[in-house]
């Protein structure tokens, strides 16, 4: 027996569709239960309470489908990341995320959970995703108010920018996720 | 696709099961650590009264089993972002903090609000939808506050407050 006659086997008895989104669910929601000290120090209530998320999970078919597009996304996503930041290391030694820095990371990293999130999720029987529902939506018709925003909001930014620092924006947020920590 | 209920051909007893395993335990948990009765033996009854009473209405099944696997696709998308934002070089108490900060609980309360409105309507059918004909205080508290008048208002008070607070904050 091969890993491809392996692997088709465990397909083919579920394992794909019921034990991993079992398992991922169960030990997710326990490992929270267990951190946030819900009910007090009581492993046997989380692990009901897992059980029975778990189940209940494992009854909804569109979530199982969903779940097996989205967390290789991220996983694809992550490696993309761990390239860039190797890149990075190359030429600039150890990174340290200085506000601006963390502004920006902050952006990249919900455009990347949107593109894995959405990139698949929407239309799971046509297969067309959000590249399809965007094509449609910025068609001929919409396509002069779409400039027309787009050169108002680039109009508005210049116009009320502080001119004294380029990189404001993204400051102004990583300085906010700064302030939040606090 | 059969779920795995549907194909046991239990999947009706396995789903009251659930829930009411569910609701006796958090009942039973939240007792006990309120220590609100003193006894374990108060605790039971009454988490077994409240689960039993939960399972005679077989709309909750359809509530509880569309609402948790929601949740938890929620959950972990929540886990997804942290986890981007750690990767990306945020550090673990910056996350904590803004989980705290009250806009994120917000956020995740209201998500929490519209996913179990959600799983009503699955239940329940649409029971939010105004009905110009019906008479009752639901349909009639549902018609006043579901019409262009009120909503218009209650937005526009939420532009004011914030064009209040906006205008009034010192840089």
């Amino acid at each position: 027996m091969d890993f491809y006659e392996l692997l088709g086997n465990f397909d083919q008895i579920g394992g794909f569709d019921l034990l991993l989104p079992f398992i991922l669910v169960f030990t997710l929601v326990f490992a929270v239960l267990q951190k946030i000290n819900l009910f007090g120090d009581k492993k046997n209530i989380n692990m009901i309470v897992s059980l029975v998320i778990a189940i209940f999970f494992l009854n909804n078919t569109y979530l199982i489908f969903v779940l097996q597009k989205f967390l290789p996304n991220v996983s694809i996503i992550l490696i993309v990341f761990l390239m860039l930041l190797l890149l990075v290391g190359v030429f600039g030694g150890e990174t340290d995320f200085k506000e601006g820095m963390l502004g920006w990371a902050f952006i990249v990293s919900l455009i990347a959970i949107g593109f894995a999130l959405f990139s698949d999720m929407f239309s799971p029987v046509s297969g067309g995703g959000v590249s399809d529902w965007w094509y449609n939506f910025i068609g001929p018709g919409n396509m002069g108010m779409a400039w027309t925003l787009l050169f108002l909001a680039i109009f508005i930014f210049t116009i009320t920018r502080d001119k004294k620092d380029k990189n404001e924006f993204m400051k102004y947020i990583g300085k906010g996720i700064k302030k939040l920590s606090k | 696709m059969a779920t795995i209920l549907e194909a046991s051909g239990l999947g009706s007893i396995i789903s009251m099961i659930m829930v009411f395993l569910l609701v006796f335990v958090v009942v039973f948990a939240l007792l006990k650590k309120s220590k609100f009765f003193g006894g374990d033996g108060f605790d039971a009854i009454i988490a077994f009264v409240f689960a039993v009473f939960t399972i005679m209405v077989p709309e909750t099944q359809v509530v509880v089993g569309n609402f948790l696997p929601w949740f938890f696709m929620f959950l972990l998308l929540a886990l997804v972002i942290f986890m981007f934002f750690m990767f990306m070089g945020v550090k673990g108490e910056t996350i904590a903090g803004l989980a705290k900060e009250p806009f994120m609980q917000v956020v995740g309360i209201g998500a929490i609000v519209v996913l179990f409105f959600i799983s009503m309507t699955q239940a329940f059918g649409p029971f939010l939808l105004v009905d110009p004909n019906a008479v009752g205080f639901w349909a009639t508290t549902k018609r006043f506050l579901f019409t262009r008048e009120f909503l218009g208002v209650v937005v526009l008070f939420f532009i004011g407050a914030y064009s209040i607070t906006f205008l009034s904050r010192n840089d």
